[in-house]
């Protein structure tokens, strides 16, 4: 059933629009377009603060938006913000006007989708047409969307299979929109039934991007990873499913590959700032601190002025800097040393007010001084951040950077007791607990961590081939570069109360106990703590 | 020159097709307005679609100059999606509208409102626009332009009531077509070649879409086929 020319410009009078557009001219052309067709409430914005601010005070039934309106947020930007703050509801209509070839236009979140584009030049047949099948699709859908706005799935859920029965038009709708409702209700069943279905027929990439998406919800991450493949491999530019696949390979524990889905997807839309965080997060676990820097300058960058601008950023630009120009004299280090002063002053001028954040990039900076060999300016930096410390009230966050920083200056003793002390204080936070073991473990640069941890691999290599002799060297090794590694020393002592037994080598022994001593300082919450008691008793026994 | 700093030709073409379909906007808008204020009389004259129909070609060559530049390069990913092909009938015939009332050419569509097909929407509608343009040209009193569901292909099909394409045109491969480009007469067969070239991106299985040019059909000029699978 379709809405006849005379409905239409009944419906015409009766809906509000929103013209936005940076050009004057643009703006009247269209309002007088829209008024040839009957439309009687046509308000203007001429910029993205304009627009927001209008839609506070009203709901729209159809928006009209430029993409390109000069400086300041673009037409996309304008839709998710309208999304995200619920002034745009599913039975409103928000349709972009575009100079751009679609392929330009990077989709971003399927949510955040335009209902229709329409493509420069805009002429008013072409409008009087686009926006015709527009308001009759939207009229027609009307009552499925309606339960949506409401929150009623349920309900949505058996109108869309009631429509479906009719054999209507919009059937592909329906079934995207039935498969959306299943997820968010968790019916994955329901979901996968629909999009098998859907796939049977033809490779389409909101079916395959469901599918994953399904998948995800019952924890099947290989299966999810297949699909999400299968989608980008549909459709390159929908970033959203390199989100995902980001994501099922994290939890699979695949942190190089989740690295590189996440740097492909920065390349088709760098924009998006919680996405830069996240490449800069696990690049630097995967102690790439080149690709981390990258990622949180232009965290920094794209979050000018908006919700995202976050210390936290400043703060982790200025670590990977502080890491990466560690012990560096060359031109190069000085470069990044300096960047790195500048970021972080940057923070102390922007947030003031946050006073742990201010202290933390005070206790970086002093590392960034040391590690160019600039002893007094480092000591002085540590010495301002003291003053404003109580070693009893620390906070997580400040505790474990200025740990951090002790530890760099040569206090390693009062960088330890620090840190046994934290993790008395937060021993139920499992998160924080992981950040002390580390610094207990490898308090050392980003350079003997990367040496120490490939030595280890390979020690265990040779542990699992019973190569004990091999495997005791590549401990040794990696313990010159991270001496006071809980799980390396705890790693050697093993080979050796295995290797002891069938050769009884008394030297062997005293080492064992040598390494066991040089961790004894680790507190109970510790991961290896166990593990260390365990091994003490069993040296114990075999020095007998 | 390092590689950092060599531009990307892509780029440049991309941004400059954006700028110059802005500047169409705003020429058609001008023109639309002048129009306006214009006496009775002067309006009857058919200046205003010449520069209609102009400006929609000129826009037609930019997307296709863009679209070869990156099919060359393959960049040119499709996006596929379900649409009605109706609406996107109708909507390329909206472009025409006022010129074919004023040239005194009928266009009819024949298309099942509820027929529902997966391609690349902006793609389709820059090769069915080159058609349509084509087919204005060298018709004489109509244009038919059908859709329907042929063995698992969506068929479009514009017909027209003209001489019909040249023998050397039907015999011809893409790749001849883009090679005897014909500078003098203007004809320029880009869109013929572009048409082409996107139509078989189209893939669906071992199936690959295709375009084809033929003569006689229903009014016996030339007919024009899109087979997308």
């Amino acid at each position: 059933m379709t809405l006849e020319a005379v409905q239409l410009s009944q419906l015409y009078p009766k809906l509000k629009f929103l013209v936005i557009d940076d050009f004057e001219s643009f703006r009247s052309s269209i309002r007088l377009m829209l008024s040839s067709f009957g439309a009687q409430h046509v308000d203007m914005a001429n910029s993205a603060e304009d627009a927001l601010e209008k839609c506070k005070y009203e709901f729209y039934d159809i928006i009209l938006c430029d993409y390109n309106l000069g400086d300041g947020k673009n037409g996309q930007q304008i839709l998710v913000d309208l999304r995200l703050n619920k002034r745009l509801k599913h039975i409103h209509l928000f349709i972009m006007i575009t100079a751009q070839t679609a392929k330009d236009v990077v989709l971003g979140a399927r949510e955040y989708l335009p209902d229709g584009y329409i493509a420069k030049p805009l002429t008013r047949p072409v409008l009087e047409q686009r926006l015709s099948q527009l308001i009759q699709q939207q009229e027609a859908l009307k009552p499925i969307n309606n339960e949506i706005d409401l929150n009623n799935h349920t309900k949505a859920i058996s109108l869309c299979h009631h429509l479906l029965s009719e054999d209507t038009r919009y059937k592909s709708w329906c079934l995207q929109t039935l498969g959306k409702l299943y997820l968010e209700v968790g019916d994955t069943v329901n979901a996968i039934k629909i999009y098998a279905n859907v796939l049977s027929t033809r490779e389409i990439s909101w079916a395959l991007f469901g599918m994953g998406q399904a998948l995800v919800q019952e924890q099947k991450y290989k299966q999810a990873i297949a699909s999400f493949e299968s989608t980008i491999q549909n459709n390159p530019n929908m970033v959203e499913a390199y989100d995902y696949l980001s994501r099922c390979h994290l939890k699979l524990g695949h942190k190089k590959e989740a690295q590189k889905t996440l740097e492909d997807a920065v390349i088709l839309s760098p924009r998006m700032v919680p996405r830069q965080e996240k490449l800069g997060s696990i690049s630097n676990k995967n102690n790439d601190i080149k690709t981390a820097s990258e990622a949180y300058r232009n965290a920094i960058e794209f979050s000018e002025n908006s919700i995202h601008d976050k210390p936290e950023n400043y703060l982790n630009l200025g670590r990977c800097l502080s890491d990466w120009s560690d012990g560096d004299l060359s031109d190069e280090g000085k470069e990044k040393a300096s960047e790195a002063v500048d970021v972080l002053n940057t923070l102390s001028n922007k947030f003031s007010n946050n006073e742990d954040a201010c202290l933390n990039a005070t206790l970086i900076e002093a590392r960034v001084h040391f590690g160019q060999e600039c002893k007094e300016a480092a000591e002085e930096k540590l010495y301002q951040a003291e003053c404003f410390i109580e070693e009893d009230d620390l906070s997580a966050e400040v505790g474990l950077e200025f740990s951090k920083t002790l530890y760099s200056l040569g206090q390693q003793d009062r960088a330890e007791k620090l840190l046994i002390d934290l993790a008395g204080k937060f021993e139920n936070q499992a998160e924080i607990i992981a950040r002390i073991e580390e610094l207990l473990d490898e308090p050392e640069g980003i350079k003997e961590r990367k040496q120490a941890q490939e030595l280890n691999k390979s020690g265990i290599t040779a542990f699992e081939q019973g190569k004990m002799d091999d495997a005791i060297e590549a401990f040794e090794s990696a313990l010159i570069f991270t001496p006071k590694h809980a799980a390396l020393n705890l790693n050697i002592v093993q080979v050796i109360s295995k290797h002891y037994k069938e050769n009884s080598d008394p030297t062997l022994l005293k080492k064992a106990k040598q390494y066991l001593k040089r961790i004894q300082h680790i507190p109970k919450q510790h991961n290896q703590y166990k593990r260390m008691k365990h091994f003490n008793k069993v040296i114990g026994k075999l020095t007998k | 020159m390092s590689d950092e700093q060599r531009p990307d030709f892509s780029m440049i073409i991309a941004s400059a097709v954006h700028d110059m379909k802005n500047s169409l906007s705003m020429l058609l808008h001008s023109v639309e307005q002048m129009c306006d204020e214009l006496p009775e009389e002067w309006k009857q004259r058919q200046n205003t679609t010449t520069v209609q129909y102009e400006a929609e070609r000129v826009n037609s060559y930019l997307v296709q100059l863009l679209g070869l530049y990156r099919l060359q390069n393959e960049m040119l990913s499709l996006h596929v999606d379900e649409y009605f092909p109706l609406d996107v009938l109708e909507e390329q015939v909206a472009h025409y509208e006022a010129m074919f009332k004023d040239k005194d050419i009928s266009l009819t569509i024949d298309c099942d409102a509820n027929l529902a097909w997966y391609f690349d929407r902006e793609i389709i509608l820059g090769v069915l626009n080159n058609a349509l343009n084509n087919a204005s040209r060298y018709t004489k009193t109509r244009i038919e332009i059908s859709a329907i569901l042929e063995e698992k292909f969506l068929k479009i099909e514009i017909h027209d009531d003209g001489e019909g394409y040249p023998q050397r045109l039907l015999d011809a491969t893409p790749g001849e077509i883009i090679n005897n480009i014909n500078f003098q007469t203007g004809s320029t067969s880009l869109g013929i070649y572009f048409a082409a070239m996107v139509t078989k991106l189209h893939t669906q299985g071992d199936r690959q879409g295709s375009i084809k040019l033929s003569n006689g059909g229903k009014f016996g000029g030339g007919v024009f086929t899109i087979n997308l699978p």
